[in-house]
């Protein structure tokens, strides 16, 4: 018959267990509330106002920039087509005026314009040892109005950029 | 019924930018809680919040959060990062970077945490000036907190932050290993070491019973 070996200190055990674990979730509770309470902070009362008021210009100036966006769109169409149309005409102009069958009022400008690039040229070879003819012309022309047109772009793209620094 | 976080998105992307308060109500404080421990200065904490806001806004509005994580877990990545930015940017001599960089390749766990903490003694002034109007057990609350309190401040902030993301933020284990870049066994172990110890601290000036008259 198997001997039924009771030990007093194991019943003991077993029920001082539970208060003792009981004791150290109260314990540990204790001290996440406190480590809760501690660590906590808390915003000024105006800071929800003020990041709603950025919130609201950030929308603003999103709808801003989408504005801004299409004008620059079209502003590059434009650019684009007027350098296609120019070089398109002038290309034409030049080729009808080269076979000497019409000479017409605005063939007679360019002309003149061909008339002040070779007088260019001629102080430019003196000067600085090198030649300018109309295509140069054109194409420097070119140039310069796609310098003129950036640098209002930038400018007006700086002044949003100020705006917006100035607003938050 | 509260909106859930993916109802006030969907309010945001359709241009009612007034949900916004209610993200703002309901994390301002916690990420608060954060920002202030990283910056040490409110009023720059306040800044940081206020900037990490914004880069949440803008990160839902146009749908750079995919929703692949909570929306509070990439909030509080958002601060965590921001207030760390900002940090360097300020280069305050108040806070040790080597110590909030999460890279701690020289730091021996635990070793900061039992060389920086010294037990101060509570002023005993305090005492005097508040014998009249209180009783002992709010005054041994007090000390308690008291002791608490330093307890935090002098802790390196390897253990502060990591105790506000977990007690304040409300992030679990794995959430914090993916903001700090750290293995989850060293966020496990730093909560757990900061915790027992102080335990430790409160349970040389009080007993069990003392302190569970106050739970």
């Amino acid at each position: 018959m198997k001997k039924f070996n009771f030990n007093i200190n194991n019943f003991y055990s077993i029920f001082n267990q539970m208060p003792e674990q009981s004791k150290n979730i109260n314990l540990d509770s204790f001290i996440d509330e406190k480590f809760r309470k501690t660590l906590s902070a808390d915003t000024s009362d105006e800071f929800t106002t003020e990041l709603l008021k950025r919130v609201e210009l950030q929308k603003v100036f999103a709808k801003e920039d989408v504005k801004t966006d299409k004008i620059m769109k079209y502003l590059i169409g434009i650019v684009v087509a007027f350098m296609t149309l120019t070089t398109l005409f002038f290309g034409m102009v030049l080729k009808t005026g080269s076979k000497g069958n019409e000479v017409s009022y605005l063939s007679s400008a360019i002309e003149k314009f061909s008339d002040f690039i070779e007088e260019v040229s001629v102080i430019t070879m003196q000067n600085l040892g090198f030649a300018v003819n109309i295509k140069t012309g054109i194409i420097l022309l070119l140039v310069i109005g796609c310098i003129i047109l950036f640098s209002i772009a930038e400018r007006n793209l700086s002044k949003k950029m100020v705006k917006v620094k100035h607003h938050i | 019924m509260p909106e859930s976080y993916s109802e006030i998105i969907q309010r945001l992307k359709s241009g009612d930018s007034s949900a916004f308060k209610i993200i703002a109500d309901e994390l301002k404080d916690k990420a608060f809680a954060l920002t202030v421990k990283i910056l040490n200065n409110k009023e720059e904490a306040e800044d940081s919040l206020q900037e990490s806001f914004m880069k949440l806004y803008r990160a839902v509005i146009d749908n750079k959060f995919e929703g692949r994580s909570k929306l509070t877990t990439y909030f509080y990545s958002i601060v965590y990062n921001t207030a760390l930015d900002n940090y360097k940017k300020l280069k305050s001599k108040r806070f040790s970077i080597v110590s909030i960089d999460v890279d701690d390749s020289n730091f021996e766990e635990g070793d900061d945490l039992m060389k920086k903490y010294y037990e101060t003694e509570i002023d005993k002034n305090i005492y005097e000036e508040r014998h009249e109007m209180s009783t002992e057990k709010i005054l041994k609350e007090n000390e308690i907190e008291n002791i608490i309190k330093n307890y935090i401040d002098n802790i390196p902030e390897q253990y502060s932050l990591i105790l506000t993301m977990f007690y304040i933020n409300d992030l679990s284990h794995e959430e914090i290993t993916g903001i700090l870049k750290l293995p989850i066994g060293t966020v496990k172990n730093r909560l757990f070491r900061a915790k027992a110890k102080l335990k430790e601290i409160i349970l040389k000036k009080y007993s069990e019973e003392e302190i569970l008259q106050y739970v």
